[in-house]
């Protein structure tokens, strides 16, 4: 067993998939390494290949057990901080609404039990409030 | 989203560009809706000239039942409002120049209390959902950079959609530079003409 331990399997890549990882100067064609669809990394043969690449593979997050949002010690902070941005890029432009869950704790339901007490508070809100001028847009920051 | 009397709730129709007058009796009333700063103004202050359209309407919207969605931005332009009140009030046309003059500030003070007060008051007297800022800061820039909406205007129009309304209630025309398809428009009739000309074709 190599240095790299058991655990670093790469397993499920599908053999049509064509990913070419890049990674320590040379190139590493997915698919013709992982002829079983599930290789332990170990030393020699074309583990070595795989061990090589590595890097790449975690960078990636084509490790088993390497998660792309988690920096690990090939990647430190890089790989999450980019997942972050393309996170960001793939959601902007479209209609974000809020989550059931995050709505309900945003809503505030009337101070007031009874209708009387809650039409009251409205009529205390909209009315008697004179001012000597006349408020436009611009007094709060529009055009 | 069709009411029982088959009427369209929502502006789809190429006449209406998503644009209604609140002075219709019979303009249907989403669940919930949205309200713009400009809107509240006018309801809350009687000596505006729109009070008597916008407190009906506001009235209205009470007697519905139905849930107000606004945005954490609107408590922060009505205190701005307040505050220009005092100057513009002391100061007249050259009230920005004024700005620092402490004489203003008890005046001020006392607006700003009044007025967020009765804010309160209003929002106390219905359910309401309030939206941080930061829940739709990341939709706001995308109006403002896709169809040049104002940077305000953008973050209430992202609060009205980040809480599952398409119509929000306003006598700004600017909140029309949206398309219809995005965003419905509930303004005063004095406002529906130069809405519905600024709407995108």
């Amino acid at each position: 067993m190599d240095s790299l331990g058991p655990s670093r399997v790469w397993e499920n890549l599908p053999h049509t998939m064509p990913a070419v990882i890049f990674g320590l100067g040379e190139t590493l064609l997915a698919p013709a390494c992982c002829g079983a669809g599930r290789v332990e990394v170990r030393s020699g043969g074309r583990g070595w290949w795989i061990e090589r690449a590595v890097p790449s593979l975690a960078y990636c997050g084509l490790l088993v057990g390497s998660d792309p949002f988690e920096p690990n010690r090939f990647t430190s902070q890089r790989g999450a901080a980019i997942m972050e941005g393309v996170a960001k890029t793939q959601t902007n432009g479209k209609i974000e609404r809020l989550s059931p869950e995050r709505l309900a704790e945003l809503t505030h339901p009337p101070a007031y039990k009874t209708v009387e007490e809650r039409r009251a508070a409205l009529k205390r809100a909209t009315e008697g409030f004179r001012v000597k001028v006349r408020v436009t847009p611009d007094m709060y920051g529009r055009r | 989203m069709t009411p029982p009397d088959g009427r369209r709730l929502v502006g789809r129709s190429p006449v209406g560009r998503g644009v209604f007058a609140i002075e219709d009796q019979e303009l249907p009333l989403p669940d919930p809706i949205a309200l713009d700063t400009s809107f509240v103004v006018e309801a809350l202050i009687a000596t505006q000239p729109l009070h008597g359209v916008c407190d009906p309407f506001l009235t209205r919207i009470f007697n519905s039942g139905i849930s107000i969605v606004t945005s954490e931005l609107l408590r922060v332009e009505l205190a701005e409002a307040a505050f220009a009140i005092a100057l513009k009030e002391r100061w007249g046309g050259k009230w920005r120049g004024h700005r620092t003059d402490g004489r203003s500030r008890p005046r001020a003070g006392r607006l700003l209390n009044h007025t967020l007060i009765r804010y309160d008051e209003m929002l106390r007297s219905m359910t309401h959902i309030s939206i941080p800022l930061g829940d739709t800061a990341s939709i706001a820039p995308t109006f403002m950079t896709d169809y040049g909406i104002a940077s305000y205007d953008a973050a209430h129009a992202a609060t009205a959609l980040a809480a599952g309304t398409e119509t929000i209630v306003t006598t700004d025309t600017g909140f029309a530079l949206l398309p219809a398809s995005l965003l419905t428009v509930y303004t005063d009739s004095s406002r529906v003409p130069s809405c519905r000309k600024k709407r995108p074709r």
